[in-house]
């Protein structure tokens, strides 16, 4: 199994048979006459081999086999060192992969054994391998070289635990939970919605000291649809009470992610209208807030791609920007809907010779952000900490934004 | 001032970038190469070995080969800092398999680190190791491995597991017993991590091996949870697999029933078998074929069908379904893998769900819908795959997922593949009461900006409508109203564009030629995005017509609209299947006949301008019309279809004209209203068969599937009627009317193929077989006995019958095993619990009985074990056994009589207390047959109590329970000469030399070499002396033993230390003599001499010979076998190789006498062999015994198992060397399998001594 990220940007190869890098190119002449690499299935056969891919930030992560194996096992992988990759890195792109390309090529090889995946946690690496930060690097300048290698085998590896480093010490015992949602909904031609729901992922970050057992309960948990946890949650407690304990890992994690479905009510409505004669294509869209959901909707954006029949467009706002990029991508930042009037967008798509009407329509979709309310309704009941000798600092947030909101036109 | 403070700006974020990348490896990345790599890796600083290795990582990355650098590599392998030890090891394993050699030099460093204290060290150098490709040091990496995973560190185990399918890959077949034994051991660990590791490494080296798993599964199943997620994906794929293979797939679960075998079941009851079910279930069985190994588990599952029917029958004949508990193993495993649906992996979630869907009941399957949607939702990269998987649960049971339509919508974000599966799901799913919302849904994508994707949508609207046919009237009016639009825009797309709607045929008429103009124009501009709407408009037309071949009650309201849109449809392929469409439908309702012969006219009129799909399908239509037309307008249709045909046949195109002039041919008698009586019989034929070519001819896309449904019904017509021929009948007419009579209903196909791969895996996805894919195993596969759990298993074969892999020819093997077993095994207790034990197996598996056979002659066993069969078996067996003996007794005698002083062969029995006898005190079979023939010495000689010598060993038949050692007499092997001077250049000098057996009278450390001295020249030679090359030594003080030995315990202890000849000091022309030249090799390196004479000195090289430097070290068998297992482990080597050349040349004298005692003959071959390179003294020559034998004629040919022992001590350290060759598996006369296996405690030089072993018994 190798990776390989962009064309030449880095290769492992765990396996006894050599993979050659001919391969990207396959793959490349397979990705690019569809625009974009996401045109590719994910997993797709070449002659001689299985190549699995996932795109994050613009580059592609490759994984490629020739035996069968399950395509989720090297998917997740993949994903599992893109994630660990942008927490070491600060980000993911192709210079600081460059950059830092020796901590990639160790962190790799902790990460997998002979094509089986070794060690993902990614506590115990940073334990392993000292993430770059600023002081290290001047260190090293200074110093003229220090080792980024741990020299000691972290104890969570043999631990029962292997989440969460032994020995932990805190000045300022906190820990802060976060509910994180996005709506997704989708509204139809005629304006119906038929799809509302929201997706949402708990997110802890723990500073404790010691090894903490916490408790968390909802108080109304009856309300979600599907959950997944974070492996370090007990499945007994939750089966029985709805109740999550656990231990938590030390830092920010995802400890579960939820979903509620067949909402009614979405907080705000987006009105398109679109009328289309003699080559000429009358816009206008209108947004507005539906119900109040209590706190200010922040950051309200739309964005829609013309058809490719449109040739040039005159759009103006009564709040906000209009953007129109080249590749015929519109976007219409709103930010907060002003309280005297409803934001409105209109003018006109001219449309190219021979087309006196719109045939295809494009699809709306929706930005917003509203701090400090769970659209679900989900709500926390308390935090309980046991074993604990002292009192931490607990705090709870709650963050609901649109992720895959789409109006059709 | 503004200019100013950008420059500064700009200067700024350029600092800020460098001070971002400073401290970062960036510079290396950018320039590798800047520095002397070399002279960084030889440095004795740390920082600059480091900045070296990551150069030369760089490099790496960049695609650069390094591997010129590997030397240099390997010296820092010993280094202390971890840092350049973690570089060098990533290099090291990058390029070991193409340095094979200098990748040796660095296993002594890692052996050392395996020692270390810290495990991150053991586990690097363990990793390492493993991960360096090359043959020679895998028995040292399976030593590494079996040490490791031991270790107290979980992680250090963990990457023991993980190197051995590492091992495993480096040698296939060499230690598979070693690593399944590993495997074994690995997953009784209490570290869960371990356990996953385990999984994976099972899953690569003995995936098959089930029974490995049986006394673990439980504990397995508890575990799981706890395993981190990589290896749960393994873990459950692999209990999975063992639950199949132990109990097969559960009765009442979810895939049982809605797969074929429900539908099987229930046929047998009501017995009715027609045809239709029978198609039915093909495909059905096709599927069952990929999940489980070939096409008998089908008959087997359906004899087991009729057997469980059958006891039903007897007990309640009402009920239909026996109604089976669950398994507790299967239950067990449900249990452990439903908290896995709440994985944060989705590869953990899939993989749980296909035990649900496998295995568990109906009511519960239904948990495994949520967490498979949710998958979609939450984690973004897997959706393609989870996807394709989901659109397998559903086609099979659509009504699991028909509440949750919604999650199948489709989003913006969607890629094009998946839009394709999400579409075909929800075509299945819709039910009647989702239907509306979901058709709204399907409107909305035909709006898409994606053209293709609207194709498919409209596609997707024509498959509900087929399955749900309430709706089909809905559909329709939407498809006609997306008819006109799509047609409008798509003519509005050409600016010539200018025809309306909506006027009658008649009208059109002078309209034609505009028409005509676009039409080529649009022939001839066929662009990209017109050729992918063009295709949204055939598909709408395809469904339409889908649509109207099932309710053909709609097909006027919708069809006369439909056809009035036809001159506004401009693409071939639409146009083409509604002109079909007329030809098939012009006789039916009451309105189309009456406009039929305009729409003819029409036809005749556009058709110089149409495409060729077209103009087929027009002459087709002209056909069918004037067959079926009314005989009123007859006479006005077949004036135009005369035209269309002759403008056909005045056609560019050669199909059309082809076809043009074969229906002429065809509809003759239809013009002119009479019979083709005057044709004759090759006309005739000829006729026919264009018919039947007519039926095969490429048509167009839309029409292809009927055609091609109906051509085997076609051709079978054809040729029924040419056969019953009748000369003056309307042969032809029939034959046209035939053809173009109404079609059958068509089925859609469904557009993506059916997945017919285990859910999960990976060929599931690429639809095909991957290599390394498995399908499930055959249900209860692995028999009862292979579990030692089972308490049923009586206690005194159970030993054995753990060691037995479960065979799938049972009945062959059992009779074996009877064979095998003793008289105290064929009690009566044991014999019935060994049929007892292996009873579910025959029931099953039993190709050639019947089970109420089997039955019978079980309940007869059981019910008299003392009856006459029983009895008549053991005899059988008895006499067989007695027969052997005597073959092997008439043998040695024949042996003795021949060669009375040679070849003995000795029994002996390894059970009563390993005496193995001496060559001169062992007791001749020959002469104490008595003894032997005593049935208690029989039992005990082939006793089951021997302990069997190697567990692992699973083949029954190679079980020895005794052996055989035989005396193969002195050889004297020759010695080898070798060249050391040529007399080419040495003057006429020739010198030669060979290694001599006998001790070196200096030190008991040197090695004799053997010197002959021949002069060829002319003149004689003076003062020959050879000695050691060596410029310290000055000429003028020829021999100092003592001071050179001296030199040789001071100065340099690693050169060979030679004490030179004697001075010869007159050697005549043509005379020869010999010298001895004693000398102590410290490795095997090349040692350097010079001849001296005549004042002259020649340097040569002497090669050491391996073999040499041993001294025989005579030990009897006892004494090996305990020398054995003292230098086992780490110190053991083992290669397997052939033998041949001189089996060949043996084997061609067609000699009664040796083919008698080929045995003898290979034994002294594989030993003189031996002894001719090795200089050791051989201990034993042992042949096993079977148990079990086979026919009297394999007796003598049968050499598998000989077994050579030699043994001997290293000359420098006195190290003693094992030597084994063991004749393993006789593949043919004349080449055969030998393992040669040394034990020695001086690692190179075992390895090196192995190397030269293998290559002489090799032969080459």
């Amino acid at each position: 199994m190798i990776h390989l990220f962009r064309e030449v940007m880095l290769e492992k190869q765990w396996m006894g048979q050599q993979v050659d890098r001919s391969i990207c190119v396959w793959f490349w002449e397979q990705a690019f006459p569809a625009r974009d690499s996401y045109k590719v299935p994910s997993v797709i056969a070449s002659p001689a081999h299985y190549l699995l891919h996932i795109v994050r930030e613009g580059i592609t992560f490759l994984a490629c086999t020739q035996y069968e194996m399950s395509p989720l096992l090297g998917i997740e992988f993949l994903c599992r060192v893109a994630n660990v990759l942008s927490d070491y890195l600060g980000g993911l792109n192709e210079d600081l992969i460059k950059d830092n390309f020796v901590i990639v090529y160790q962190l790799l090889d902790e990460m997998m054994d002979s094509g089986f995946p070794l060690t993902t946690e990614p506590n115990i690496l940073k334990e392993m391998i000292t993430p770059p930060n600023i002081v290290s690097r001047m260190l090293s300048v200074v110093t003229g070289g220090s080792s980024t290698v741990n020299n000691i085998l972290p104890g969570a590896t043999s631990s029962n635990v292997p989440w969460r480093a032994s020995d932990l010490k805190h000045v300022n015992n906190e820990v802060y939970v976060d509910l994180v949602e996005e709506i997704d909904a989708t509204v139809n031609r005629d304006g119906f919605l038929v799809k509302c729901e929201v997706y949402g992922e708990v997110h802890v970050n723990s500073r404790l000291s010691g090894v903490p057992e916490l408790t968390l309960s909802f108080s109304n948990p009856s309300i979600l649809n599907d959950i997944r946890f974070h492996p370090c949650v007990r499945f007994r407690p939750w089966e029985a009470h709805q109740v999550l304990s656990f231990v938590p890992p030390d830092g920010a994690f995802k400890l579960m992610s939820y979903r509620v479905k067949k909402l009614k009510n979405t907080p705000i409505y987006v009105r398109p209208q679109l009328s289309s004669d003699a080559g000429v294509c009358q816009v206008n869209i209108l947004v507005g807030m539906r119900n109040d959901p209590g706190k200010p909707i922040d950051s309200i954006a739309l964005k829609f791609t013309f058809p490719q029949s449109v040739v040039s467009s005159d759009l103006t706002a009564n709040h906000g920007s209009v953007d129109v990029l080249t590749h015929k991508a519109c976007t219409w930042s709103i930010g907060r809907i002003p309280k005297d009037k409803a934001p409105c967008l209109t003018g006109t798509l001219t449309l190219e010779s021979g087309q006196d009407c719109l045939r295809e329509f494009p699809t709306i979709l929706v930005g917003f952000k509203i701090m400090g309310v769970a659209m679900s309704g989900l709500k926390i009941d308390k935090l309980d900490l046991q074993n604990l000798g002292y009192r931490p600092y607990k705090g709870f947030r709650a963050l609901t934004q649109a992720a895959c909101y789409e109006i059709r036109i | 001032m503004l200019p100013q403070f950008a420059e500064t700006a700009a200067s700024f974020s350029r600092a800020s970038t460098l001070m971002l990348r400073m401290g970062t490896d960036a510079h290396l990345y950018d320039d590798p190469q800047d520095a002397n790599i070399n002279s960084l890796l030889d440095s004795k600083f740390d920082s600059e070995k480091v900045e070296a290795l990551k150069r030369l990582l760089a490099l790496m990355s960049q695609g650069c080969d390094v591997s010129n650098f590997f030397p240099q590599v390997v010296k820092n392998v010993a280094s202390q800092s971890l840092e350049v030890k973690k570089l060098v090891y990533i290099y090291l394993v990058h390029y070991a398999e193409r340095r094979p050699d200098e990748a040796l030099l660095s296993i002594n460093s890692f052996q050392k680190d395996l020692s270390d204290l810290n495990p991150l060290v053991r586990a690097w150098a363990l990793r390492a190791m493993s991960g360096i490709h090359v043959h020679v040091v895998a028995p040292l990496v399976l030593m590494a491995v079996t040490k490791c995973s031991r270790d107290p560190s979980p992680y250090v185990r963990r990457c023991a597991a993980n190197a051995i399918p590492k091992l495993y890959d480096l040698d296939r077949e060499q230690n598979n017993n070693a690593l399944e034994e590993l495997i074994g051991l690995l997953f009784n660990d209490n570290s869960a991590g371990v356990i996953g590791a385990t999984a994976a490494a099972f899953n690569s080296v003995c995936p098959n091996n089930l029974s490995l798993i049986g006394s673990k599964f439980k504990r397995l199943c508890e575990t799981l949870p706890d395993v981190e997620e990589w290896g749960q994906i393994i873990l459950i794929e692999i209990l999975l697999r063992y639950v199949v293979a132990k109990h097969g797939i559960s009765k009442i679960s979810a895939a049982y029933n809605s797969g074929y075998t429900k539908r099987l079941f229930i046929e047998r009851e009501t017995s009715d078998c027609s045809l239709e079910h029978w198609n039915g279930n093909k495909g059905q069985n096709k599927e069952e074929k990929n999940i489980f190994p070939g096409s008998d588990t089908i008959d087997q599952q359906s004899r087991l069908l009729e057997t469980t029917s059958l006891n039903s029958d007897s007990s309640k004949s009402s009920d239909a379904i026996p109604i089976i508990d669950l398994d507790n193993d299967v239950k067990l495993l449900l249990q452990c893998t439903s908290p896995l649906f709440w994985s944060q992996n989705s590869g953990v979630v899939l993989a749980a769900a296909g035990v649900h869907w496998l295995m568990a009941p109906m009511k519960e399957v239904k948990r495994i819908v949520k967490p498979l949607l949710f998958l979609l939702r939450s984690s973004y990269d897997s959706q393609y795959v989870v996807l394709a998987n989901l659109a397998t649960f559903v086609g099979e049971m659509p009504s699991l997922f028909e509440q949750n339509f919604e999650d199948f919508f489709i989003r913006s974000s969607d890629t094009y593949h998946m839009r394709a599966i999400k579409l075909e799901i929800l075509s299945i799913v819709a039910t009647e009461s989702s239907i509306h919302t979901i058709l709204q849904e399907l409107q909305d994508y035909v709006r898409d900006p994606d053209r293709k994707f609207a194709a498919d949508a409209v596609a997707a609207i024509g498959k509900c409508a087929k399955r749900l046919p309430t709706v089909a009237l809905t559909c329709l009016k939407g498809l006609l109203a997306l008819v006109r639009k799509s047609s409008v825009s798509l003519e509005g797309s050409h600016s010539l564009a200018s025809e309306k709607t909506g006027e009658s045929m008649k009208e059109k008429f002078p309209g034609i030629k505009a028409a005509h103009l676009f039409r080529a124009d649009f022939m001839l501009t066929d662009g990209d995005k017109d050729d992918s709407e063009a295709s949204v408009l055939t598909q709408t037309i395809l469904a339409i017509k889908t649509i109207l071949q099932q309710n053909p009650d709609e097909l006027e309201k919708v069809f006369v609209p439909l056809i009035r849109s036809l001159d506004l449809i401009n693409v071939p392929t639409a146009r083409a299947i509604i002109i079909w469409m007329v030809g098939e439908y012009s006789s039916t309702g009451t309105v189309l006949p009456k406009i039929v012969p305009t729409l003819l006219q029409y036809l005749a009129a556009c058709f110089p301008t149409e495409g060729l799909e077209s103009k087929l399908q027009i002459l087709n239509c002209a056909a069918k019309v004037i067959l079926h037309c009314e005989a009123s307008c007859k006479k006005a249709i077949s004036l135009v279809v005369n035209y269309v045909l002759d403008l056909g046949r005045c056609d560019l195109s050669y199909d059309v004209r082809d076809r043009a002039r074969m229906l002429k041919q065809l509809l003759a008698h239809s013009f002119s209203g009479v019979g083709v009586d005057g044709e004759n019989e090759a006309s005739q034929t000829y006729a026919v068969e264009q018919i039947i070519s007519l039926a095969d001819l490429p048509q167009c896309s839309g029409v292809e599937s009927e055609r091609s449904e109906d051509n085997s019904e076609r051709h079978v017509f054809g040729k029924t009627i040419f056969q019953q021929h009748d000369p003056h009948g309307n042969l032809v007419s029939a034959i046209a009317k035939y053809i173009f009579s109404p079609k059958l209903d068509p089925v859609l196909h469904s557009t993506t193929k059916q997945r017919l791969f285990l859910p999960g895996s990976l060929s599931h996805i690429v639809q095909h077989t991957a290599p390394g894919y498995r399908p499930l195993p055959k249900p209860f596969s692995l028999s009862e006995t292979c579990i030692p759990c089972d308490a049923e298993v009586c206690q005194p074969i159970e030993s054995r019958s753990k060691t037995r892999v479960d065979d799938h020819d049972s009945s062959g093997d059992d009779t074996d095993y009877i064979y095998s077993s003793t008289d105290r095994s064929f009690s009566e207790g044991s014999l019935q619990s060994h049929i007892s034990g292996s009873d579910p197996e025959n029931d099953r598996l039993s190709d050639s009985e019947s089970p109420e056979f089997e039955t019978k002659t079980k309940d007869k066993w059981k019910s008299s074990p003392n009856s006459s069969n029983a009895k008549s078996v053991k005899s059988k067996i008895l006499d067989s056994n007695t027969k052997m003996i005597g073959n092997i007794k008439s043998k040695s005698k024949e042996v003795d009589e021949r060669h009375t002083a040679e070849p003995l062969i000795f029994l002996s029995d390894s059970e009563h207390g390993k005496e193995i006898v001496e060559d001169g005190s062992c007791v001749p079979v020959g002469s104490d047959c008595l003894q032997l023939m005593r049935e208690d010495a029989l039992e005990s000689w082939l006793g089951p109590e021997v302990p069997i010598s190697r567990p692992v060993l699973h083949t029954e038949e190679s079980v020895p329970s005794g052996y055989a050692s035989l005396s193969i007499g002195a050889l004297d092997a020759e010695l080898r000469k070798h060249t050391l001077l040529d007399f080419t250049n040495g003057d006429g000098m020739n010198v030669m030399y060979a290694f001599s057996k006998e001790c070196s009278s200096y030190s008991s450390e040197s090695v004799c070499v053997r010197l002959f001295f021949e002069n060829r020249s002319l003149v004689a030679f003076t003062k020959i002396i050879v000695r050691a090359d060596d410029s310290i030594v000055s000429p003028s003080e020829p021999e100092l033993p003592p001071t050179q030995a001296h030199g040789r315990t001071a100065v340099s202890p690693d050169s060979p230390t030679v004490i030179p000849t004697q001075e010869i000091p007159f050697l005549e022309a043509g005379e020869t003599t010999q010298r001895d030249l004693h000398v102590c090799f410290h490795q095997l390196t090349p040692l350097k001499l010079g001849i001296h004479f005549n004042n002259k000195c020649y340097s040569v090289r002497l090669m050491p010979e391996i073999g040499a430097l041993l001294r025989p070290l005579s030990m009897n068998l006892i004494e090996f076998t305990a020398k054995e297992s003292q230098i086992s482990g780490m110190l053991e080597y083992s290669r397997r190789c052939t033998f041949r050349e001189r089996l060949q040349r043996f084997s061609n004298v067609n000699d009664f006498q040796l083919q008698h005692d080929k045995l003898i003959v290979v034994a002294r071959n594989i030993a003189s062999r031996v002894l001719s390179r090795v200089y050791a003294s051989i201990v034993s020559v042992t042949i096993p015994i079977f148990t079990s034998f086979r026919d009297d004629s394999n007796m003598n040919g049968d050499i598998e198992g000989l077994c050579l022992r030699f043994s001997g001590e290293t000359l420098l350290e006195c190290m003693p060397c094992l030597i084994t060759v063991t004749v393993d598996g006789c593949h043919s006369e004349f080449k055969l399998p030998v393992l040669v296996k040394i034990n020695c405690e001086d690692t190179v030089f075992g390895l090196n001594l192995l190397k030269k072993l293998v290559e002489v018994l090799s032969g080459s």
